[in-house]
């Protein structure tokens, strides 16, 4: 977030920007609704591409934020997704960064 | 900005994407169709044994659809403890619902009837509004809300059924049948063709 010069202004908080981008925002708010999903599911619910889907949840991973676990379903192979403590807790502190940023904003 | 609400509607999404596969629908349109069948006024075993096949077979299209049909093409999910808490009801009044069908099937076949003292109108304002129940029961929990339609028409057939000494009862429940399965299939047919499925070797690399 830019900052406004205004010496007076409240300070930004700050933003995570690994959450705040669009299609990563999408993929944890679906995350965060459920207990866990596969890679398969997750890309019908947010429409990504699958090498969207496959970059982002591969930043969100190295971020700590998404456990990625390959196991094995009647010998096929199955990848599922779910958040991690921290990645709640990081999406937890993202919404109430920017509840106060918005709410911060001046009245029309 | 993500609110409660917002949470809640994104979950009741993908709650609701399970629904589109048609399976729940075939599942109560052959259940009707079984039960429709069984409640015929004919004593042959040949009958009662299709109704009854109809309705185990009620059950294995649901099973096998979800594995071969949905799963493969929509992905699976594990829904929070809110949810699954909804599932167990769920869970509990279907295994009872099953169990009651089959009862009655098999009280019709050795002539158990209803309790003969109760006018039949009564008693099929009974059967009526335990139907009604059941399935009204399930459709709120499972927030599905074409299972209150198919619910409603299990019931009237059912009343129908108990209080007319014909069998406008049992065809009402056959014909409820017949139009509940050909809705799942066109749902199915629909949903097949909206998410086709992906190639395996698509799904499981580079991540």
């Amino acid at each position: 977030m830019s900052e406004t010069g205004n010496e007076s202004a409240p300070p930004i908080p700050n933003i995570d920007r690994i959450v705040h981008e669009p299609a990563r925002l999408m993929i944890l708010a679906h995350l965060y609704v459920v207990e866990s999903a596969d890679f398969l599911f997750l890309m019908r619910q947010t429409e990504l591409t699958f090498g969207n889907l496959s970059s982002h949840l591969s930043k969100l991973e190295d971020a700590g934020y998404v456990s990625i676990e390959k196991e094995f379903l009647s010998k096929k192979p199955h990848t599922m997704l779910r958040l991690t403590d921290e990645g709640r807790s990081a999406f937890g502190q993202y919404r109430q960064s920017m509840k106060q940023v918005l709410d911060e904003l001046p009245g029309q | 900005m993500a609110t409660n609400t917002d949470f809640q509607r994104i979950e009741k999404k993908v709650w609701a994407s399970y629904f589109q596969d048609g399976l729940w629908d075939l599942f109560m349109g052959l259940l009707m169709l079984g039960m429709g069948i069984t409640a015929l006024t004919d004593e042959r075993p040949a009958v009662y044994a299709t109704g009854f096949a109809i309705i185990a077979l009620s059950v294995l299209v649901f099973s096998i659809g979800k594995r071969l049909i949905t799963y493969p093409r929509i992905g699976r999910v594990k829904f929070g403890f809110y949810r699954k808490k909804k599932q167990r009801k769920v869970m509990i009044i279907v295994g009872f619902c099953v169990i009651l069908g089959l009862f009655g099937s098999v009280m019709g076949y050795f002539g158990l009837t209803p309790n003969k003292e109760l006018p039949d109108a009564i008693a099929a304002l009974i059967f009526g509004i335990v139907f009604l129940a059941i399935f009204g029961s399930m459709a709120y929990f499972m927030e599905f809300n074409r299972l209150y339609a198919y619910g409603l028409l299990l019931a009237i057939s059912m009343a129908l059924e108990v209080a007319l000494d014909s069998s406008v009862g049992s065809f009402t429940m056959l014909v409820s049948g017949a139009i509940t399965v050909f809705v799942g299939v066109l749902i199915t047919l629909r949903f097949m063709r909206k998410y086709p499925r992906l190639v395996r070797g698509d799904l499981d690399s580079d991540v």
